[in-house]
């Protein structure tokens, strides 16, 4: 029996999630804003249809904003990434194999059914993600990662497909193929896209009938497995492809430019905390830090950009001696006379907790040791009472360099001070 | 080392009650709601914490959250069936009242 694959894409992701509790959104044009709200990254319909697309400034459209009464939203990642993991919970519910692709894309796989099944599977698909969750999706279906993409886009783009798509046969697939640009091909970069053109391959149709070893002496062995992809014959792996990350990078724009080594310093420990709750989500420890910082690249008088790392004495988990050596490489980078606009950190060396090894020098070593007790009882308290109600006091009190977040929604899935009222 | 005699017990260890498992069997399509006003019908009081299941398929004499003209409300299935015949209103359901938690003091 063959294997078929299908691709849920999340419609307009943040923009749902915001519409699943606020419902007088329903219907308006609704746009979600980047960190500091600088850029558009999620547009409702309604307002691509008054011409704001995704990816723009979003000063850019003050007027058509106004005109309009269009709803700006900032970004709110705390409730994107809970309903991410709740949508692919239910797909996973729906097949015996998925690979979560992104945070609002999924493939699954699974066994060809005989006749028109398969559109009924992937409407209720559709479906149940909608019903349970309250987020629109679109399913495209092929025989593979490729072509499922492409049907997807299908899906998505007709209104008459209502939201889904079945590439089932050879004609369809050559329509499809000849009704796609190449630069649309999931796979193909804008690189080999205009490269492409330039040798007048136009659509997917006239990619897929070049020669093999054409593409493959022109485009490597990647390109060579998207056209036969396209073809039909799946060559892409199908598994969870997410690997132990071997580093963790949390970092943000300043709200206004920063100069104070002391502003820089409660940033820096904002983003180690973060860093290392995700270190310690994953059961993994970590054998450095390594800092970063620098200017506005427009000021050409005191543009300044500097790294710095360290490694740890030990491997760790442990915020507090991450934070120290941070500061430490901090130290090393910082220069009064610049104003900073962006800081971060990296986590280095992660490994899983489990080979921990012993530390050779534990008595020495053990006076730098923040007690594990003391680290899960401030994780308990904040997962209670909200994120940093017990935080290093490096951190400070009130943040006057916070990014830009003038039009945040609650975090309604993950914090009882916050729950949407009915 | 443990040297003991063993407890007569091991073997009928079971694993302690768990609120979560009562009140939230399908984490994924469950929603925390507050009440916003009292609704003494339904026996529920300002504050109260409800367990919105996305997933439940409601019966008749269910509580549901119900979104009508993009406005949350909260009323008996039924009546939703009823006042949906005949009028024109957006109406969805948004999901099924399975719990309501009452804490008795401030948290």
């Amino acid at each position: 029996m063959k294997k078929l694959i299908a691709l849920i894409d999340c419609n307009q992701f943040y923009v749902s999630c915001e519409r699943a509790f606020n419902p007088s959104l329903e219907g308006r044009p609704v746009i979600v804003l980047s960190n500091n709200d600088g850029c558009t990254v999620s547009c409702s319909p309604e307002a691509k249809q008054i011409g704001i697309p995704v990816g723009v400034p979003v000063f850019q459209y003050r007027k058509e904003i106004e005109k309009h009464g269009v709803v700006m939203c900032s970004s709110n990642y705390a409730l994107y990434s809970d309903m991410s993991s709740r949508v692919m919970k239910v797909l996973a519910d729906c097949a015996s194999e998925i690979e979560v692709y992104s945070i609002d894309e999924a493939f699954l796989r699974f066994h060809q059914a005989p006749g028109g099944e398969i559109m009924r599977f992937a409407s209720h698909l559709r479906q149940q993600v909608r019903k349970k969750t309250g987020i629109p999706v679109s399913v495209g279906v092929a025989v593979s990662k490729t072509l499922a993409k492409l049907a997807n886009r299908i899906a998505k783009k007709n209104p008459s497909c209502q939201g889904v798509c079945y590439l089932s046969d050879k004609a369809q697939i050559s329509l499809a193929l000849a009704q796609t640009a190449v630069g649309d091909i999931w796979g193909i970069g804008r690189k080999y896209t205009a490269w492409l053109e330039s040798q007048k391959v136009h659509t997917a149709l006239q990619f897929v009938d070049l020669g093999d070893t054409w593409i493959r002496k022109r485009m490597t062995i990647k390109g060579l497995a998207t056209a036969w992809e396209l073809r039909g014959m799946p060559c892409l792996p199908f598994g969870d492809t997410r690997t132990h990350n071997r580093e963790i990078c949390c970092s943000l724009s300043f709200g206004r430019p920063v100069q104070r080594l002391e502003e820089i310093r409660e940033a820096l420990t904002r983003h180690v905390l973060q860093a290392v709750s995700q270190l310690r989500d994953q059961q993994a420890v970590a054998g450095g830090v390594g800092v970063f910082i620098h200017s506005h690249r427009r000021d050409i008088t005191h543009a300044y950009a500097n790294y710095y790392s360290i490694s740890s004495p030990q491997l760790s988990d442990d915020p507090f001696l991450f934070i120290r050596l941070a500061f430490r490489a901090l130290n090393k980078i910082y220069r009064p006379e610049i104003s900073y606009v962006k800081t971060g950190v990296f986590l280095l060396d992660i490994s899983p907790k489990q080979y921990l090894p012993p530390s050779l020098f534990e008595e020495e070593s053990s006076r730098d040791k923040t007690s594990e007790a003391l680290i899960q009882a401030m994780e308990h308290i904040n997962r209670r009472w909200g994120k940093h109600t017990v935080r290093p006091a490096t951190m400070g009190k009130k943040v006057s360099w916070d990014i830009k977040r003038d039009h945040l929604s609650n975090p309604h899935t993950t914090s009882w001070k916050h729950l949407p009222e009915c | 080392m443990h040297t003991g005699f063993p407890s007569p017990a091991q073997s009928y260890h079971e694993k302690s009650m768990n609120l979560q498992d009562l009140l939230v069997p399908h984490p994924e399509t469950t929603f925390f709601m507050r009440a916003g006003s009292s609704y003494e019908e339904y026996c529920i009081q300002k504050g109260d914490i409800m367990v919105v299941d996305r997933g439940a398929q409601p019966s008749a004499k269910d509580l549901v959250i119900a979104v009508v003209n993009a406005r949350r409300c909260l009323m008996r299935f039924e009546k939703l069936s009823r006042c949906s015949a005949g009028e024109e209103d957006a109406i969805e359901v948004w999901g099924t009242v399975t719990s309501i938690v009452r804490p008795m003091r401030v948290l």
